[in-house]
């Protein structure tokens, strides 16, 4: 038989139970004070284990932009692209642009309501800034001047049903 | 199988997703640049502290590029020590190195990472106390932290979907291969003239994960049962979608619940 823990192995024992238990209460959102604590969690060390459930995701997250010239003329929207890597199973380095993206289209599509009625605080918003700080190192127009960006979302590929714009900023200078 | 091999496996399986990972975010380095999707210039606005005064300056040096990129590569290196054996009298120095820097990465990206990334985390972590106080006891008590997180991640996932119409229809997983970004082509197509095939599919997945965290404990050998469909499961999903870290993050957690099958399950059959 092991003798008592030493005062290490109890403090180990006591702070991963509580971590665990904080886990457990967070996947199932149960108290106010779990979600408290979930907005000061910069490091991500409460998971959340509901992996493409309930809602599973059938849907794809689309970055593009147009520009506008000096002349007043606005050109086409471009995408942005992304080519999934033929050996993705193993070496998926392009994983990162792909999720970021859904997340930030997700997270604008949720926060612009909340902006409507002063969207100027849109301006400020770190995902927006981040999509914009991207979208204007983009390849431009030689005469372009300002650029406007939309975040869309399609449905699956052959899907009938038509692409949706969930955030369209307005022209910002280059 | 001992203590021992069951935390050389860990170390080894976590080690090569940590060494994969870092090497891709080698290979994306373009996205961490100022002219990225995760500039630092911006991320640090997400907070006060992080944008202004000193922390904001260290973490400037150390979250900016080249600074993030130069933590990446000694994660790197560490993984391959762990991985080549080497580093067996320092392993707490380089087990120390990929969670402080895997931590750093998950601070500075608060966008765009997923499960896989936080399965590490939660086995660095353990592995780190281990090897800051290496006795057996504290093997069972970050094993049972490990085992207990998987146990969670599990039957979290597995009841969320058993209460979700679209994974009951068996919809689900054709609607997600159908995408681009998660897709896999003619599996989808495959799936949507074979509805049968669908929602076994879909049943498949939900039963796993709600029986196989109950039943795994059972005996060590319903517990190989249990990883071997596990691994089976987790490659196909990075083979299919892409998502090639949750292999190595998930199957690092398999030797913490052998740990536990082989301890109990005698007991729990008898």
């Amino acid at each position: 038989m092991l003798g008592r823990p030493d005062g290490t192995e109890a403090v180990a024992a006591v702070l991963f139970a509580v971590w665990l238990l904080v886990t457990i209460a967070y996947q199932f959102r149960l108290k106010g004070w779990v979600l408290a604590l979930k907005r000061y969690d910069d490091f991500a060390m409460i998971p959340a284990w509901t992996f493409f459930a309930p809602n599973p995701a059938t849907t794809d997250t689309h970055l593009l932009y147009r520009d506008k010239l000096a002349c007043g003329d606005v050109m086409r929207w471009r995408e942005v692209p992304f080519h999934p890597g033929p050996l993705r199973s193993l070496w998926n380095p392009r994983k990162r642009f792909q999720k970021g993206l859904s997340d930030l289209g997700n997270e604008l599509r949720h926060s612009a309501p909340y902006h409507r009625e002063d969207p100027d605080f849109m301006l400020i918003d770190t995902g927006f800034l981040a999509l914009l700080n991207f979208v204007t190192c983009q390849p431009h127009a030689s005469s372009a001047v300002y650029t406007q960006f939309a975040v869309a979302r399609s449905y699956g590929r052959g899907s009938a049903r038509a692409c949706d714009v969930v955030f369209l900023s307005r022209f910002h200078r280059i | 199988m001992d203590s021992a091999a069951l935390l050389r496996t860990t170390q080894v399986l976590i080690s090569i997703g940590v060494a994969i990972q870092a090497a891709e975010t080698l290979v994306a380095r373009r996205l961490f640049s100022p002219a990225g999707l995760y500039d630092w210039r911006v991320l640090s606005t997400n907070a006060r502290w992080t944008a202004r005064g000193v922390g904001a300056a260290l973490l400037n040096v150390l979250l900016s590029c080249p600074g993030i990129l130069v933590l990446v590569c000694l994660q790197l290196l560490a993984a391959l020590l762990v991985l080549s054996g080497l580093a067996s009298a320092w392993m707490v120095v380089a087990v120390g190195i990929m969670l402080i820097v895997h931590m750093l990465f998950l601070f500075r990206n608060q966008y765009g990472t997923d499960g896989s990334d936080q399965m590490m985390l939660l086995v660095l972590a353990a592995l780190f106390v281990y090897y800051l106080h290496p006795t057996s006891r504290m093997l069972t008590i970050v094993f049972g932290f490990v085992a207990g997180q998987l146990v969670v991640a599990y039957l979290t996932s597995g009841v969320a979907k058993a209460i979700s119409p679209v994974w009951r229809s068996g919809k689900a997983i054709a609607g997600i291969l159908n995408t681009h970004a998660y897709g896999a082509p003619s599996l989808a197509r495959f799936f949507s003239r074979h509805r049968w095939a669908a929602r076994a599919a879909c049943w498949g997945v939900l039963c796993y994960e709600c029986c196989g965290p109950v039943v795994c404990w059972i005996d060590p050998r319903v517990a190989l049962g249990f990883f071997a469909a596990g691994a089976a499961f987790h490659f196909t999903i990075g083979l299919c979608m892409g998502l090639n870290i949750f292999f190595w993050s998930f199957t690092a957690t398999y030797p913490a619940v052998y740990y536990f099958a082989q301890k109990f399950g005698g007991v729990l059959v008898h």
